[in-house]
């Protein structure tokens, strides 16, 4: 008896590391995750708010870039991925579900960012002009951007959500961190 | 322990992206500027030209003879379309006579673009055609550009396609085609010309 209560220490001590998904963050750690869940958080918002307004627009870039040939997926992505946007950025900058919204606009973001510099690399074939000095609307809601200043940004939030996502920062004011437990 | 971690933010990243989409769905559903998802926006369209979008970049770089190149590479677009063109010089040389021809009808000037610049500016006389949204202009540009001897359609410039897939439209409800004409410069040099240009203007009602 002593030795199975033993083992039920054991096993509810191994559960409960579980459920924790790491270490607890220290101070200087939550402040760079409440920084990096309100910063990008706030650019999704804007970013998402702003191509929402104008889905049209956002419509004709998405033909420019030609990823997608079909008309009926162009419209569905026009229609539906800003308003996706601006979700993941308030959930960011509201706290909910952190690591798991964190993980999905890595998954916008990163394609996202790999097609503005195909794109680009694409355009100074053709142009002839050093890339840093390619400027388009990339679809971003900001109107033309210069596409090094638009990478480097990207890379910085790919930077934040991987480190929302996979280190476990952000708790900071966040209203509910995580949204599923494990059993 | 990691693995189990990382089941569990993938596990949520689902759950968020499963009610974002179908938050998604009710935004663009309930919002006015909504897009519907069933329509093709760009019937009859040849593929978005990247050598076109090369020279506007080149444009705004300010390389040089990159503005001639443009309107080269934009008359081949149209003639793959099977449209025609006017420039802006042929255009404006006879600007008080097309201004009686407009008085009467015989010309019809459609501008292409959105509404909110068509009230920043636009060229005076002009009927907005948004074709993302024809069917709210249906009414008043059909009938008049049925009657027109000749229908100009402009949009921004600068390489822009929506005069361009405004013309297919008309065409597609029965305007015959040469009857139309596309102003390959564009609003954006009739405007750096200092051409007139009528604005729509907002009024504040006091109390």
């Amino acid at each position: 008896m002593a030795s199975s209560r033993t083992t039920d220490r054991a096993n509810h001590s191994n559960k409960a590391a579980q459920m924790r998904p790491g270490p607890m963050p220290n101070k200087l750690a939550d402040v760079i995750g409440f920084i990096c869940r309100l910063g990008i958080g706030s650019v999704f918002v804007y970013s998402g708010w702003a191509k929402a307004s104008d889905p049209i627009q956002f419509l004709k870039l998405l033909r420019q870039y030609d990823l997608v040939s079909h008309p009926l997926l162009q419209t569905a992505i026009a229609g539906l991925l800003p308003w996706l946007e601006l979700f993941c950025g308030a959930l960011l900058i509201l706290g909910l579900a952190v690591r798991g919204t964190a993980l999905l606009t890595t998954t916008l973001l990163v394609p996202f960012t790999i097609v503005v510099a195909a794109h680009a690399i694409h355009l100074q074939r053709l142009s002839g002009l050093p890339i840093c000095a390619i400027r388009f609307d990339c679809g971003c809601g900001t109107g033309e951007v210069n596409v090094c200043a638009k990478i480097l940004e990207n890379a910085g939030m790919i930077l934040g959500c991987a480190l929302l996502a996979l280190g476990g920062l952000g708790r900071l004011l966040a209203l509910k961190y995580t949204l599923i437990q494990s059993k | 322990m990691l693995k189990l971690g990382l089941k569990l933010v993938v596990k949520e990243a689902l759950v968020v992206g499963g009610v974002g989409l179908l938050f998604a769905y009710l935004g663009n559903m309930l919002s006015p500027m909504g897009l519907k998802l069933g329509r093709n926006y760009f019937p009859e369209a040849v593929a978005s030209d990247p050598y076109v979008q090369a020279l506007v970049a080149a444009r705004a770089a300010g390389v040089s003879n990159a503005t001639e190149q443009l309107i080269y590479a934009v008359t081949n677009r149209l003639v793959q379309k099977g449209l025609r063109w006017i420039r802006i010089d042929e255009f404006t040389r006879n600007y008080t006579e097309n201004l009686a021809r407009q008085a009467i009808g015989q010309l019809v000037i459609v501008d292409a673009r959105n509404q909110s610049r068509f009230a920043a500016g636009h060229i005076p006389g002009a009927h907005l055609f948004d074709h993302y949204r024809f069917e709210q202009y249906l009414d008043p540009v059909l009938p008049a550009c049925m009657n027109a001897e000749c229908i100009v359609i402009y949009c921004d410039g600068g390489g822009c396609e929506d005069s361009e897939f405004a013309a297919q439209i008309l065409r597609e409800l029965g305007v015959p085609a040469e009857k139309m004409r596309i102003l390959i410069e564009g609003f954006e040099q009739w405007q750096a010309r200092g051409l007139p240009i009528e604005q729509i203007i907002q009024t504040r009602q006091h109390k």
